[in-house]
């Protein structure tokens, strides 16, 4: 079941969208709009990291 | 959205156990790692045991790093930075939500959470909300009064992060509430197994019938252990005509147990956002082995604000002895919360566990849903007296209903008991914690 899903492909699809928000969030920080928002995506991002990301690297021993 | 997948996480909830320990060692060591270098309370903790994050090699290790308790949490309150003490993790400007508990057992524990530790309460009721069916097909109402407890506030999010349609019921009556459900063709709602009783109770009172008037399909149950004690979950699924659920959560934890739709008898605990760990409760040697009871130590993997790692819970658990057709691999509790160690009492010598007698007189269908116990002294000898409902149409077989209870009651606990017969409905009605147990022997020794 778990071959539907090429989970380090998903994880690195993860890790841009954190980039993406930090980048936003270091650009427009300052600006208490962006500031927010961009804390309330970055919240629902480590939700993905928790979901898909965290078991990315762990592996069959 | 695909209704059809049972899971909310295919991937974490069917991971094979040993990617399962592996995930849960290096979730532990984040977590350690993360409460050392940022909770003053913690590395003190840590620090005065001998232990620092770097000797946490193997799972074995996890048992060498000191236990918190409820205690603790409430003494650290006592410092800064208030109201949390410096068991706070995060600065104060980070956190964004404010709970705390009932304070059943003492001085309420006041909990921080970030954004963030409020999105990751939504993600496990989502867990536990989709394995019972929800979808976003479902109209779920809530009838309670959300307030400074956090009782059914995750439980909300978690419905609309599925997609569910939420109806908060909060300032209604019981009455309207119903009429509410009604009106809106509800599908499902969340409450705890006493109200739950009692709003069927209300229903019929109103000329409702909740199986027939009504449209619900599910009931989830949180705050007291009664939609995992058959009697008690048979008479409200016989009360509704649907589904009931279990779950298991609390304030300074986190949800991090559910039933599924299988209901196998036992609930799953949620291993990729917890680990529990089940402690002999006279040794304090940890459980592996299924059927024995113990009570519960238990770390949120994933919670920064307030890092609960490794808390006592008093709560009393025990490995399932079976797995779960659902095919999820997450480790099974049979029959949920069983008590707690505090609860658990000496009686004339014996151990009685309150639940014991829920489980007995939930069982008699001629008696009503509420009951009372009250455990006095009589000169040197424990006295239990316990108040029950029963309907004037069963008066002429009293007799023998009360000779059956006794016998059951015997049999289950192992004690003898007076009995009070009372009228139906006499006896309190509670919506969120229920206190049917009256230990009233420790107040006659204080004196």
């Amino acid at each position: 079941m778990n071959d539907r899903f090429d989970v380090k492909e998903l994880s690195r699809t993860i890790g841009d969208l954190r980039a993406n928000a930090e980048r936003l969030l270091k650009a427009g920080g300052e600006m208490e709009a962006i500031k927010r928002n961009v804390t309330k995506i970055l919240a629902n991002i480590r939700m993905l990291e928790l979901n898909i990301s965290d078991v990315a690297d762990i592996t069959n021993s | 959205m695909n209704n059809n997948d049972i899971y909310w996480n295919h991937i974490l909830e069917t991971l094979p156990y040993e990617r399962l320990r592996q995930l849960q060692l290096k979730k532990f060591r984040r977590i350690v790692d993360w409460a050392y270098n940022n909770s003053p309370f913690y590395k003190k903790l840590y620090r005065d045991s001998g232990f620092e994050p770097g000797d946490l090699k193997k799972f074995e290790d996890i048992q060498k790093i000191p236990k918190t308790d409820k205690g603790m949490l409430r003494d650290v309150q006592k410092r800064p930075p208030f109201p949390y003490g410096d068991i706070l993790s995060v600065p104060i400007e980070d956190v964004t939500t404010f709970r705390q508990t009932s304070g059943t057992t003492g001085t309420p524990v006041y909990q921080a959470d970030t954004w963030q530790d409020w999105e990751w309460w939504s993600e496990c009721w989502s867990y536990i909300l989709y394995a019972q069916g929800y979808r976003d097909t479902d109209r779920v109402f809530i009838p309670f009064g959300y307030n400074i407890f956090v009782a059914f506030w995750a439980g909300h999010y978690a419905a609309e992060k599925i997609g569910c349609e939420v109806v908060p019921g909060g300032v209604l009556n019981t009455e309207a509430r119903i009429l509410k459900m009604q009106e809106l063709k509800c599908t499902a709602f969340m409450a705890t197994p006493t109200y739950v009783l009692a709003l069927a109770e209300t229903a019929t009172k109103m000329g409702i019938d909740p199986i027939k008037d009504l449209f619900i399909r599910r009931i989830t149950c949180a705050g007291e252990p009664g939609a995992s004690i058959p009697a008690t979950k048979k008479r409200i699924e016989d009360a509704w005509g649907c589904k009931v659920y279990d779950h298991i959560g609390a304030t300074e934890i986190g949800a991090w147990s559910y039933e599924c739709t299988s209901q196998p008898g036992g609930l799953h605990v949620n291993d990729v956002f917890f680990l529990v760990e089940i402690e002999d409760i006279e040794t304090g040697k940890i459980v592996d082995e299924p059927g024995k009871n113990g009570k519960m130590i238990i770390t949120a993997f994933d919670r920064l604000g307030k890092p609960c790692i490794r808390f006592d819970s008093k709560d009393v658990i025990r490995w399932a002895d079976y797995t779960c057709e659902c095919g999820r691999t997450f480790r099974m509790i049979d029959g949920g919360v069983i008590g707690r160690a505090d609860d658990i009492t000496k009686v004339k010598g014996v151990l009685l566990a309150p639940t014991a007698i829920e489980e007995v007189v939930r069982s008699f269908p001629e008696l009503g849903d509420e009951y009372e116990v009250v455990v006095s002294k009589a000169g040197d000898v424990d006295d239990i007296l316990l108040k029950i409902e029963m309907s004037s149409w069963h008066a002429e077989k009293k007799d023998l209903i009360l000779a059956r209870l006794q016998d059951q009651l015997r049999l289950k606990t192992n004690l003898g008991y007076r009995i009070e017969v009372r009228p139906l409905g006499s006896l309190p009605r509670y919506q969120v914690k229920a206190h049917r147990f009256k230990d009233l022997r420790k107040k006659e020794g204080s004196h």
